[in-house]
C-alpha cells in the first residue's frame, strides 16, 4: 500500500453487516498528517464525517451508527493508544419490520 | 256379521320447503412491511437508484406503479415507488356458498330464505377466511427470512457501490477489500488519499 503524502489525509471507509446481531456500521478511519494537533482531531473529524456523508453528523437518521477515528500518520493501525474516537450514533440496523394485515 | 273398519285417514299437510343460496368470495391479504433506510453517503435520490438497480440485477420486476416486484414461494415482494419500504404480501381467495330455507312457498318465504342464505353467507365466509389467514400468514412467516437475506444482500452490494463512490469523488483510491461469510456478514473497506 502507498505511504500517506505528507499534506493529504488517508480516509478508510468501511462498511460492515453483522448478520448475527443484524446491526449495520459505517467506520470512517482518518490518517491525519503528522504536523496535525490532537485537539484539532474532533473538529476536523466532525467536519470530515460531514464532508463524507453530506449531512452533518447531528442530522444522521436514528438507524445509522457512525464512528469515526482518527491517527497519526506513522503509527500502527488498531494502535489505540494513538486513536481518537470521536461520539458517533448507534441504533439497530437498516431494515426494521412493520407487521399489519388486513381482509 | 259383517265386520267392517271403519278407517279414517287425513293427511298431514307436507310444508314446502323454500331454499335459496347466496353465492361470494372469501378474500385474505396480508402483508409484512419492511423499512428501508440507507445511510446517506450519496444522496438520497443516488441511493435509492443504486437500490433498484441493484434488486433489478437480481431479478426484481417493474410494477406499472413504479415500484419493483418479486414473486417467490406464494408470496410477492414489493418496493414501493418512493423506496422506502419492501411489503412482503400474500393473499387467498376462494369461494363460498350460503345456504337459507323457509317454510313457504310464496314471496315472503323467499325473502326470508334469502335473508337465511346471506347470513349463512356471512358465517361461512368469516370461517373461510380464518382458514385462509393461518394459510398467508403462513406463507409470509416461511417467506420472510429469505426475502430479509436478500434485501440485505442487496443493501451490502449497495453500500459497496456508494462507498466506491463516494471515495472516488473525494480523491484516490488506493484500495477496495471485500469479504464475507456464509451466514451473510459483509464488510467492504475503501481506502483513499484524500
Amino acid at each position: 500500500m502507498k505511504e500517506a503524502r505528507a499534506d493529504r489525509r488517508r480516509v478508510t471507509l468501511r462498511y460492515r453487516h453483522d448478520e448475527v446481531t443484524a446491526r449495520s456500521v459505517l467506520v470512517i478511519d482518518v490518517e491525519s498528517p503528522e504536523d496535525e494537533m490532537p485537539h484539532e482531531h474532533k473538529q476536523d473529524l466532525k467536519s470530515l464525517a460531514a464532508e463524507v456523508l453530506g449531512v452533518p453528523i447531528e442530522a444522521l437518521p436514528a438507524e445509522v451508527e457512525v464512528r469515526l477515528r482518527s491517527r497519526h500518520a506513522g503509527h500502527h493501525e488498531g494502535d489505540p493508544e494513538h486513536e481518537h474516537e470521536a461520539e458517533g450514533q448507534r441504533v439497530e440496523g437498516p431494515a426494521r419490520a412493520a407487521v399489519t394485515s388486513r381482509s | 256379521m259383517a265386520c267392517g273398519l271403519l278407517l279414517e285417514a287425513g293427511w298431514e299437510g307436507v310444508a314446502r320447503l323454500r331454499t335459496e343460496r347466496e353465492k361470494g368470495t372469501a378474500h385474505v391479504e396480508d402483508e409484512v412491511r419492511l423499512q428501508v433506510t440507507l445511510l446517506p453517503l450519496l444522496d438520497e435520490g443516488r441511493m435509492r437508484a443504486l437500490l433498484r438497480e441493484t434488486l433489478k440485477a437480481a431479478g426484481w420486476a417493474e410494477t406499472a406503479d413504479g415500484g419493483l416486484s418479486k414473486s417467490e414461494g406464494g408470496v410477492t415482494a414489493s418496493l414501493t415507488p418512493d423506496g422506502r419500504e419492501v411489503v412482503i404480501r400474500a393473499s387467498a381467495t376462494v369461494e363460498v356458498e350460503g345456504v337459507g330455507r323457509a317454510q313457504g312457498d310464496d314471496e315472503d318465504a323467499a325473502r326470508e330464505a334469502q335473508r337465511a342464505a346471506k347470513a349463512d353467507l356471512a358465517r361461512v365466509t368469516a370461517q373461510a377466511q380464518e382458514g385462509l389467514r393461518a394459510k398467508t400468514l403462513g406463507e409470509i412467516a416461511a417467506a420472510e427470512p429469505g426475502l430479509r437475506a436478500a434485501l440485505q444482500t442487496a443493501l451490502n452490494r449497495v453500500y459497496r457501490e456508494a462507498l466506491e463512490e463516494k471515495a472516488r469523488s473525494m480523491g484516490e483510491v488506493e484500495s477496495i477489500q471485500e469479504k464475507g461469510d456464509a451466514r451473510g456478514s459483509y464488510e467492504v473497506t475503501i481506502t483513499v488519499q484524500a
